[in-house]
């Protein structure tokens, strides 16, 4: 039963910081977030710290969550709509489907709007489907599978041998047009390999996380040859391949380090679980100048971001009227004409 | 009585939390909270309350806080209490048609409550709080006409250099809690003898001398006259910069346990006295006289506490903060009614101001010591100590007594003497000119106040002069006052020495503006030289790796190793090429040309890009944990 | 079976590295925060399970994880309203264009 719990906890959040890192949207990113999150606060529970556990929901999701939400009102291309039309890994086509791309040649209507159940009743609309239905359980398989699929007007027979994947990660399908990407996924791969690794014998509780992440039905229509112009619009730096090294690395060694080192001593006794009640007698004693000191910081904090965004005296600043919405001269409502 | 020994300091603050509430009389209020504080103070009379509790604790740490009236600092409180309330009436006359005036007496508040508190208390911990306070509160009121950029420059420059010197002040006191795990004085002073006293000693001296103006971080108190002269008159002549006196006499037992920096004291403020002294003869403002006067007169309460005097300085920071006061109260008189500080356009105005003429007088006549004006009792306990070092001590001591004559009344009879060209004022109103008055006439009395230092301070008394020490005293101070007035009256407002104090002025602001300037251009010179240093770096990570591109891409980019290497790299290649001169100094060609090259190819690492930035960021830390990992 | 706290850390460990590539690779701030959380929160998670198996008496673990979230929170707080002003003058938000850094 520990065992159910543990897995689903930890696989919402690993697959809720890989959606978040890798899908093309950056609202969407927020809610793998917000999953991610929730796994944490869950996993946190299982370890018998259900204040920490609760203070993570109210304060990572209540808080921080919503601050960057709103940030993300500030940029550009929130909903990936731009992202979605351009070439990307298998992984993160995965994590970004649904995602409707903005074309210039529509009549102007559709700028990219999460398109929840388009049924375009072509013939990939019955594949996507059949896909979906076996995708439940497993990720890469198909990531490749619809990769294979859009990208190959000229190659249709291949769609559907890359179906039965269940289970069998080594068997990678590299019939995968785009050169530029094994790279990618070979490093995505591998990065999957590990927790694939670490919750191993998990795979048959892997129940239904995934089609909630997904959105069933989707129109990718001419998407291969959608490139953004001359424009260099991607989500992420050049320094994407290193970076994807780095983090493997990093984890590898980490894991390497924990299964080299000899064990720690468990401690199996009793103790105690009232922990708002510890928590409050260390904070007030013993923990009396950190506690002291971060609220300080956070009274530092509160004024400095207040004071940061004001609206400033830069000449090249807009200034109040910039954000002021209502006008100079109102008009009465009786002699509004609209 | 604890509770009047708390109004003393709360007094001013809450009037000032009111002033910056309500807004309304201001000026009064302030004289209200400054009274109240008076009040308090009396009704203490001449008991020692004292008043002191944790503050908080931290492990093994116990930061206190707390207040006490003991003898040094009763005469400190009285004087600045006391100082505070006169100035404060003065204030309102000054201040009267400006703007913001809430704005001015509330800072105006906020800085006698917190020097009261700084004065009054017992604990490290809250000392420095009220020390930053005070610093916080100068810069406040020095900026206060902000809108001129004059001023906005002289308060940030108070503040920076001050700082400065509170950075010695943080470093000692934390030391000092550090070693004697509380942060109270008493306590600390108890265990001097087995503390390292000389690096506590010089700490706090680095502290003392950002307050008090002493060399080298003199130039901001002459700039800080930008301010309105009440400000100049309570914070930057009696009050703010005697906190670096208060606080060496507070700490004299630290200081008695180390000699070396009691020297070094001594030299600090007889080199500062003298240089300062010189400047002040040749200055055309007014208030900038007078500035540089307060320098002196400090570095000589610095000279004598260092040559083993704590009594004679303590007697001479009351008798200076008299008169020194007063000094600036008539010059601001002045300013009100003649619109100008210029010693050369003013002139005869003691038929249109008497009042303000013999507040002057008075005050200036006791500046130079003459019998039986005040300061003539503290400069011969002065006198004595210098004397007791040596002849030749006494002997500099006369020349500072001259050229204190010769400043002052350079000063005073430039401004009030019938001259040549006279210029127009009127008389200032009452609230302006009885404060000065009443202050002048303590100076007069200031002697007696030797008497009552006797009681209270727990230093011992000066040496008394002979007989020839005290008349060549008294002729140097006559000497130096004829001298500057014949001066003034017959060249106008020219130097009175000639022109080469002014130079020594200039030289003076430029050696310590052109300390900072050469570590600029040091620092600028050095980063030329570090495209070089770091691809010597590169080219040893090269050849030690021996890798791939990007291993030694990656690897090159750690500034700090690659410094460390290089530092090593480069004093190796200067001690070659001064050794050699034709075999090694080729291949040093070569291998300058290399590092050249080199350094040109590594700048492109720096390209700004945040992501390589937070890349190379983890990438250095995985590397530092496997090797911590595998350095068993 | 109860789970070991391998498990849990490695977990920990996964999280690390995702939130490691997302700090580099992410292109606008708003996502090199989201990487930065997750950082904090693998962190989170080890300590917990730090505390949880080797020392449960002193609370002293879960002390030393709301000080990070707390931290972690204002830092975020203050970065962001950095960033929008950066967005305010640049009217960008992707770190390539900020490059004053440039030597």
């Amino acid at each position: 039963m520990q065992w159910l719990a543990f897995g689903l906890f930890t696989l919402l959040t690993v697959l809720g910081a890989l959606g978040m890192s890798t899908t093309m949207s950056m609202f969407r990113s927020g809610i793998f977030l917000m999953a991610s999150f929730i796994g944490v606060a869950g996993l946190f529970i299982l370890l018998s710290a259900d204040l920490i556990g609760l203070l993570q929901i109210m304060m990572y999701i209540g808080g921080m969550l919503v601050m960057i939400l709103f940030m993300l009102l500030f940029s550009m291309d929130p909903g990936g709509a731009m992202m979605a039309g351009m070439k990307m890994s298998s992984i993160e086509r995965l994590f970004s489907r649904g995602l409707k791309p903005q074309r210039e040649d529509e009549d102007g209507g559709h700028s990219g709007q999460n398109e929840m159940n388009e049924e375009g009743d072509s013939d990939e609309q019955k594949l996507h489907d059949h896909a979906t239905v076996q995708h439940s359980g497993m990720k890469m398989g198909g990531g490749h599978d619809h990769h294979a699929m859009q990208n190959s007007d000229d190659r249709s027979g291949q769609s559907e041998q890359d179906q039965p994947h269940h289970g069998d990660m080594a068997g990678m399908n590299m019939g995968d047009a785009n050169e530029a990407h094994n790279r990618h996924d070979h490093a995505a791969m591998n990065h999957a390999n590990t927790d694939h690794g670490a919750d191993g014998q998990k795979n048959q509780e892997q129940s239904g996380e995934h089609d909630q992440m997904h959105h069933s039905g989707m129109d990718h229509g001419d998407m291969d040859d959608m490139e953004m112009g001359g424009m260099d619009m991607s989500m992420v730096t050049p320094a994407r391949p290193w970076a994807a090294y780095l983090g493997l690395a990093v984890s590898v060694v980490l894991v390497g380090l924990l299964l080299w080192r000899p064990a720690w001593p468990i401690y199996n006794g009793p103790f105690s679980t009232d922990a708002p009640r510890e928590i409050g007698t260390l904070l007030m004693g013993k923990y009396m100048m950190a506690f002291e000191g971060a609220g300080m910081l956070i009274l530092l904090g509160i004024f400095g971001a207040v004071m940061l965004q004001r609206p400033g005296s830069h000449p090249s600043d807009q200034g109040r009227k910039a954000y002021v919405t209502s006008e100079e001269n109102p008009v009465r409502i009786s002699e509004d004409e609209s | 009585m604890t509770a009047l020994l708390l109004a003393v300091p709360l007094a001013p603050l809450v009037a000032s939390l009111l002033i910056a509430l309500w807004g309304k009389h201001s000026g009064w209020l302030n004289v209200l909270g400054v009274g109240l504080s008076l009040l308090a103070l009396l009704l203490i009379g001449s008991a020692s309350p004292a008043l002191s509790g944790p503050w908080f604790k931290s492990g093994a740490f116990q930061l206190t806080a707390g207040l006490a009236l003991d003898g040094l600092s009763k005469v400190l409180v009285y004087l600045v209490a006391g100082m505070g309330l006169l100035i404060s009436v003065y204030a309102v006359g000054y201040m009267r048609g400006e703007k913001s005036q809430p704005k001015f007496f509330a800072t105006f508040s906020f800085f006698i409550g917190a020097m009261l508190t700084l004065v009054l208390s017992d604990s490290f911990a809250l000392l420095f709080a009220a020390w930053e306070g005070v610093g916080l509160a100068s810069y406040l009121l020095i900026g206060f006409h902000y809108t001129e950029a004059k001023a906005r420059q002289a308060a940030l420059r108070a503040f920076l250099m001050t700082r400065v010197g509170d950075v010695g002040l943080l470093l000692g006191w934390l030391l000092a809690l550090n070693l004697t795990r509380t942060s109270d004085i008493a306590t600390f002073l108890t265990q001097v003898n087995t503390l390292p006293a000389t690096l506590l000693a010089a700490l706090f001296l680095i502290g003392a001398v950002g307050k008090s103006a002493q060399l080298p971080l003199t130039a901001w108190l002459p700039d800080a006259m930008a301010g309105p002269t009440p400000v100049s008159a309570l914070l930057h002549s009696a009050t703010m910069v005697a906190a670096g006196v208060y606080l060496l006499l507070r700490l004299s037992p630290l200081f008695a346990a180390a000699p070396a920096v009691l020297l070094a004291v001594a030299i600090v403020g007889g080199l500062t006295a003298l240089f300062s002294a010189f400047v002040a003869t040749a200055q055309t403002d007014l208030k900038r006289v007078l500035a540089w006067s307060t320098v002196s007169q400090l570095g000589e309460m610095f000279f004598v506490y260092g040559l083993g005097g704590p009594f004679a300085a303590a007697f001479h920071l009351g008798v200076h903060a008299l008169f020194k006061s007063t000094l600036f109260l008539s010059a601001g008189a002045v300013q009100h009614a003649a619109d100008t500080l210029d010693m050369r356009r003013l002139g005869g105005l003691w038929r249109m101001m008497p009042l303000s003429a013999l507040t002057f007088a008075l005050a200036g006549l006791t500046l130079a010591g003459l019998p039986p004006f005040g300061a003539f009792w503290s400069e011969e306990a002065m006198l004595g100590t210098a004397v007791q070092n040596g002849w030749l001590v006494g002997a500099f001591m006369l020349l500072l007594i001259f050229l204190a004559g010769v400043y002052i009344s350079r000063a005073g009879v430039a401004t009030f003497w019938p001259r040549g060209e006279n210029a127009q004022a009127h008389e200032v109103g009452t609230l302006m000119a009885w404060p000065g008055l009443i202050l002048a006439v303590a100076a007069l009395f200031g002697g007696l106040l030797g008497e009552a230092l006797r009681g209270l301070l727990p230093f011992t008394l000066s040496p008394e002069v002979t007989l020839s020490w005290r008349i060549s005293a008294i002729s140097a101070s006559a000497l130096g006052l004829a001298w500057g007035g014949v001066r003034a009256v017959r060249l106008g407002a020219s130097p009175a020495l000639g022109d080469w104090p002014r130079a020594l002025g200039t030289v003076l602001e430029g050696l310590t503006l052109g300390t900072a300037r050469g570590t600029w251009a040091l620092s600028l010179g050095l980063q030329w030289v570090e495209g070089g240093l770091n691809s010597g770096a590169r080219f040893t990570a090269h050849g030690a790796m021996g890798g791939s591109r990007g291993v030694q891409r990656a690897e090159s980019g750690f500034d700090t190793s690659g410094r460390v290497v290089a530092d090593f790299a480069l004093s190796g290649a200067n001690l070659t090429a001064r050794a050699e001169k034709s075999g090694f100094a080729e291949g040093a060609n070569k291998l300058a040309n290399g590092l050249g090259t080199l350094g040109e190819q590594l700048r492109g690492l720096e390209t700004g890009k945040i992501y390589l930035y937070t890349l190379i960021l983890f990438g250095w830390v995985l590397i530092m944990a496997l090797a911590a990992v595998l350095w068993r | 079976m109860t789970i070991p706290l391998s498990a849990y850390l490695i977990v920990a460990a996964v999280l690390f590295g995702i939130g490691i590539y997302t700090v580099v690779a992410q292109r606008s701030a708003v996502m090199v925060l989201m990487g930065v959380e997750v950082l904090l929160n693998a962190i989170g998670l080890n300590l917990i399970a730090f505390w949880r198996y080797v020392h449960p008496q002193d609370y002293s673990g879960q002390i030393f994880t709301i000080l990070i979230v707390t931290v972690g929170a204002i830092e975020m707080a203050v970065g962001l309203a950095i960033m929008m002003l950066l967005y305010r003058n640049r009217q960008t938000q992707q770190v390539d264009d900020y490059q004053e850094l440039k030597g």
